[in-house]
């Protein structure tokens, strides 16, 4: 490639010593330069400085975030009316929960980090299965049933707790006893 | 006279309008009986012999038997029961069948349709048949009424779902709320994920099984993987087991090999052959070992029985955890980490030298053999007690 290139240079090298550029040439290219210029200082049209168009836009945004406002208070005033109707589970949550965080926080005291990341864990699955209940409550299919496993949820995870901290401070409780003899 | 007929005009009249009022009151007719419609659903196609069935499911009685042959059946049937026809129906309605075959796959789904949802039942579905109720034809509509919102129970619909398949085939069930059977022997791997129900089989090659709230029953299975969460499970005889479990109760009465990993549960093992893993917060009984265990636990208990002369080891890593040996075994090389105050052993066994080990917390080491050492017993427990009888 390089040396066709050569030749080509060395045959036709008193030609391109002596040849001139047609007049013309630069002026067409001047030309195209000034086109160039000319789009390049033409100012961007901003749309949303136009009044009718800023109008419509808030006006847009309004409807849209209406929109979604009624949205999500319909599904909230559902869901409050769809939980309303199971009485049990609310007096489960306000009975069960405020234990089971006692006992949660009684365990962070005396038992070690890797023991109450694991049953946080445990605690984590019941978590997860009440939701799979919850879910299938939807179905309003056997609602007795799985109203009834969404409270034993509840005693399941106090129980859990209970076993494990009692066993904990059985044996902490012997330890004492021991250093004490 | 006259005063009588007259106290009895309007002793008559009272009477009238009492009889009148009873009668306005009572309904001209009243329909108390419960009224029961159903829905059947067989059919029955060729199948390859390692055809996978698929089937997702809710409160539904499934029974699955194995056959030798290269076909399936099905049989399902709906049943739904209400204070009249319109209530029945309407229960029915709710509850969808979705099926397609090949000869490689059987796919089968139950749908319950929600309130909202049922307007838009049959969109998005990718299964070629649809065993809806019967309220489309009996009402014309395929939207549901609010005062449809009939609550489904155990006692208003029943669905069972029985499928004879190729004992060779793969069956992968999905169930909730309902219980799951397998009757014969399947020799391919069967897979199942089931919440509040129970599980039952015969025979078993190979199981993968995920499984909470409910009772698992089990006579024999080859080599599986069962997770158990909040349940119970009874297996008679087990080759090979991987068992994850969390808060359950589990009794083994033949296991050859068995992985643990248990939390919080209450396992009683009759006759274990190896048995490695873990157990915390776990109350573990082996009442036979044969062949070896290496175990770490914390917390819990843990009774050795009958130790079998074929032990070759015996490895405890414990952690608070209280653990008996009820039988010492001849032949054999112990080494034991304990504080002294919470070893009991016989006489003999207290007067052997101990080394400090770990001195600070006061625990010992206590090496001694028996006999002429054929095997290895090793217990190291931090802050729990042992008892060696």
């Amino acid at each position: 490639m390089e040396d066709k290139l050569k030749k080509m240079v060395q045959l036709h090298q008193q030609e391109i010593d002596t040849l001139q550029a047609p007049e013309f040439l630069w002026e067409r290219i001047a030309a195209d330069l000034d086109k160039q210029q000319n789009k390049a200082a033409t100012p961007i049209r901003r749309l949303w400085t136009k009044p009718m168009l800023r109008a419509a836009a808030v006006a847009l945004l309004m409807i849209v975030a209406t929109l979604l406002i009624r949205q999500q208070w319909e599904n909230t005033a559902s869901q409050q009316a769809f939980w309303s109707r199971y009485p049990e589970l609310q007096e489960a949550e306000a009975r069960f929960r405020p234990m089971i965080i006692a006992k949660v926080r009684r365990l962070e005291q005396i038992g070690d980090k890797a023991l109450t990341d694991a049953l946080l864990q445990d605690l984590a699955l019941l978590e997860q299965d009440y939701e799979t209940l919850a879910k299938d409550l939807r179905d309003n299919a056997d609602n007795r049933q799985i109203v009834k496993a969404m409270v034993e949820n509840y005693r399941s995870r106090l129980q859990l707790l209970e076993r494990i901290l009692q066993e904990i401070e059985k044996k902490q409780n012997h330890e004492k006893a021991d250093v004490q003899l | 006279m006259k005063k009588l007929m007259c106290n009895c005009k309007w002793v008559l009249m009272i009477c009238w309008g009492l009889l009148l009022k009873t009668a306005f009151a009572t309904p001209p007719y009243t329909d108390t009986k419960e009224v029961r419609v159903s829905k059947k659903l067989t059919f029955d196609f060729k199948a390859q012999p390692d055809l996978t069935a698929r089937l997702q499911f809710k409160y539904t009685h499934i029974i699955l038997t194995s056959w030798a042959k290269d076909s399936v059946k099905v049989e399902a049937e709906i049943t739904a029961n209400g204070s009249n026809l319109t209530e029945a129906n309407k229960i029915l309605e709710r509850v969808t069948l979705q099926y397609d075959h090949t000869p490689q796959n059987l796919n089968m789904r139950l749908d319950i349709a929600q309130e909202q949802a049922l307007a838009k039942k049959g969109e998005n579905n990718s299964f070629s048949n649809i065993m809806s109720g019967l309220v489309q034809s009996f009402s014309g509509s395929n939207h549901i009424s609010s005062s449809s919102s009939i609550n489904i129970d155990q006692n208003n619909l029943k669905v069972v779902l029985k499928i004879r398949l190729p004992q060779t085939s793969f069956p992968t069930i999905d169930n909730r709320y309902g219980n799951t059977e397998l009757i014969g022997n399947f020799t391919n791997k069967v897979t199942a994920g089931l919440f509040y129900g129970d599980f039952k089989a015969e025979r078993l090659h190979a199981a993968q099984l995920d499984l909470s709230y409910g009772e698992v029953f089990i006579r024999q299975l080859v080599k599986g993987t069962v997770m158990l969460r909040q349940g119970s499970l009874k297996l008679e005889r087990v080759g090979e087991l991987s068992l994850i479990s969390n808060s359950t109760t589990v009794e083994i009465d033949s296991v050859a090999n068995l992985l643990l990993d248990a939390r919080n549960d209450d396992i009683t093992l009759k006759k274990t052959g190896k048995l490695n893993g873990k157990a915390h917060f776990t109350q573990l009984a082996v009442q036979q070992l044969s062949i070896e265990t290496n175990l770490e636990t914390q917390f819990g208990s843990l009774q050795f029985v009958r130790l079998l002369p074929s032990l070759s080891t015996l490895d405890i890593m414990a952690r608070s955890t209280d653990v008996r040996l009820e039988q010492l075994l001849p032949d054999t090389r112990y080494d034991l980490v304990v504080r002294p105050e919470k070893w009991q052993a016989p006489e003999r066994l207290l007067r052997q030298e101990r080394q400090p080990f770990e001195a600070a917390k006061g625990h010992v080491r206590i090496v001694w053999t028996e006999g002429n050492p054929k095997r290895s017993i090793a217990i190291e427990n931090r802050e729990g007690s042992v008892l060696m009888k």
